[in-house]
């Protein structure tokens, strides 16, 4: 198969979170502080 | 709606439309017809991948749930952002490492030719039948409460969309979007201050946020970790993450959006964008549908929010029953609004709570008459939905904002409707033209042959999707059935991507046939549960679809021989 590339395609897959870069930080932080932000004053009291 | 509501909406679609259309010049081969050139920026992407998510049901619907359940809805999205950390870390780099223009393109390099036309097939059919609904289902909405005629409605949307999607590809998509958001932002913000507005010309803010939060409507987070209820942050973080990844991961429709960006680095801040604002923006339009239900404290709502429906009941003998509900409901609407005045002049704690608690009787008494109704409704014709969550909103925007915002709401629903309908068109036309003739009808033609290729198959595609608006009958029903539609199919491609991505023994004819199973497994389930022998939510379709997939290529390739 002329296309098959799955050697290389298994080859580029892992080590995947190498790239952990820190605006995946701060999108993590982000939803943490908005579920913390709700839960402070939109919940039932 | 007047004159000016009518400029308004012909102006803002014209403008879509011309837009959209302008992008022809640029449109000299399959890459930049499909690809945008890969030179998009990661604003563009964002706002891109956004608007493809946000269909006209959202802005019509969400305000409705939240009118009718609160805000809990919001923890649905909270798996999301992580859904699109992994998608950015993973599959991006991936994809274009391989420079794929479809997402299926990919597991022909990682498996082989029969799983990627699986993979093609199961979005072709899934969407498909989805890119109708998109359209049809605004419209009904539409055509009942500006009494339109429906498949005008239809027409409009679907006739301007085939427009520019086939003169301007990806890129008047993505352009559109951008200006589409626009106008749904600015449409959005302004219902928001003129429901504070009202509320406010009664009571202050804070009084009214008091009565929302005595009628559990601010309950945003729940913790409770009991499986039957809908929407706790446990099903939101689970359900979420796992309808988000395959949504955005290995649907083209998403997929053809973020490809498009100039580099890596574009298409992960266009997801990283969308990670930040989606359940802010989410949250933003739920509380807008808290807002109208104060507002329709102060202000008489009807007892039914489907004028169709009513209508239909005050012709029939039903019709003095009806009368009776409405007067009841008159009463304790007017019972309701002389507590919450009397709440907000209140400063005794002990006092206050005391009213809290009569405006939350009066309130639940309230929802009974709203209840009969719907019960008389189904008594005269038991094929009506009774559900008229879906017409709170446009009712309240019909009949309280000043002319010219309606007209731009209207534009709002109808660029949401175009905005998703666009894409979908879009990675309809690559699927088939990259991954069925491209691949098995003519690999060597030129450019310019398969770029006419794309476009008549868009066009083709935005053919299916009107002719399946336009036979629609039932639309509650429909969307109903489109979402199972989805459900069936979507657990196996991510068992398929994901078994692509982490499980790398797993070969091709392993995950053919394992999907294969899992596919008939679903099935067998569906008709079962169809044919009432047992009952399941059909979101769990999602997850059996899932398992199976990855369980049965495991086992298969267990059982085959190693060079396989």
């Amino acid at each position: 198969m002329e296309h098959n590339l799955s050697e290389e395609t298994q080859d580029a897959t892992p080590p995947y979170f190498s790239s952990w870069r820190p605006i995946y930080w701060i999108v993590v932080a982000n939803i943490l502080v908005i579920i913390i932000l709700l839960q402070l004053f939109f919940s039932s009291k | 709606m007047n004159y000016l509501d009518f400029i308004v909406l012909g102006a803002t679609l014209i403008l879509i439309v011309l837009v959209g259309v302008w992008q022809v010049k640029k449109q000299h081969s399959i890459q930049s017809f499909l690809l945008g050139d890969k030179s998009m920026r990661w604003g563009t992407i964002g706002l891109s991948v956004m608007a493809t998510q946000a269909s006209a049901i959202t802005f019509i619907s969400t305000p409705g749930q939240a009118y009718e359940s609160g805000l809990s809805f919001v923890q649905n999205y909270f798996g999301l952002p992580f859904a699109l950390i992994i998608v950015s870390a993973v599959f991006i780099p991936i994809y274009y490492k391989l420079k794929v223009y479809t997402a299926y393109e990919y597991l022909e390099s990682r498996f082989d030719i029969k799983t990627r036309m699986l993979g093609a097939f199961l979005f072709l059919v899934q969407r498909g039948l989805a890119a109708g609904i998109t359209i049809y289902a605004p419209a009904i909405i539409l055509s009942s409460i500006l009494g339109w005629n429906l498949n005008a409605t239809i027409f409009l949307t679907g006739i301007s969309v085939i427009i520019y999607t086939v003169t301007g590809g990806t890129t008047a998509v993505s352009i559109t979007q951008k200006y589409q958001m626009g106008i749904i932002m600015v449409g959005m913000f302004a219902a928001f201050f003129i429901a504070i507005k009202y509320i406010t010309q009664n009571i202050p803010m804070g009084d009214a946020m008091d009565l929302a939060s005595s009628l559990g409507k601010l309950n945003a987070v729940d913790f409770d970790l009991n499986f039957e209820k809908r929407y706790t942050i446990w099903s939101g973080l689970a359900g979420g993450l796992f309808l988000a990844l395959s949504y955005f991961g290995t649907d083209q429709s998403q997929v053809q959006r973020y490809l498009a960006g100039k580099n890596v680095t574009a298409s992960r801040m266009g997801l990283m964008f969308n990670a930040m604002f989606k359940v802010p923006m989410q949250f933003f339009i739920l509380f807008t549908g808290v807002l109208v239900y104060i507002f329709y404290v102060f202000y008489q709502p009807p007892v039914h929010f489907k004028e169709v429906s009513m209508e239909m009941l005050r012709q029939s003998p039903a019709k003095e029953q009806l009368l009776a509900y409405e007067s009841e409901y008159v009463g304790l609407v007017n019972k309701r609004k002389e507590l919450a005045l009397e709440i907000s002049k209140t400063e005794n704690g002990n006092e206050r709570a005391s009213l809290l608690d009569d405006f939350k009787t009066v309130d639940s008494k309230s929802i009974e008459v709203r209840n009969k109704v719907k019960s008389l409704i189904t008594e005269v014709s038991p094929d009506t939905e009774t559900k008229d969550s879906d017409y709170v909103f446009l009712t309240f925007v019909m009949n309280y904002l000043p002319n010219g915002l309606i007209g731009l709401l209207i534009a709002v629903i109808l660029s949401a409707a175009m905005s998703s309908t666009s894409s979908e068109l879009n990675a309809l036309a690559s699927t088939s033209a990259i991954d069925f003739y491209k691949r098995l009808v003519k690999r060597d033609a030129n450019d310019r042959q398969y770029l006419f290729v794309s476009r008549v198959l868009t066009l083709f595609w935005g053919g299916v999707a009107l002719s399946f608006a336009i036979m629609a009958t039932n639309t509650e029903n429909l969307i109903e059935a489109i979402n199972i539609i989805g459900s069936i199919f979507y657990g196996t491609i991510l068992g398929i991507f994901i078994i692509a991505f982490l499980i790398k023994y797993v070969k091709g004819s392993a995950v053919f046939y394992g999907a294969l199973i899992a596919q008939a497994i679903v099935f067998v389930v569906h008709f079962l549960i169809v044919a009432g022998y047992f009952s399941l939510g059909y979101l769990w379709y999602n997850v059996i679809g899932f398992s199976a997939t990855i369980l049965f290529s495991i086992i298969i390739q267990s059982l085959l021989p190693k060079s396989k």
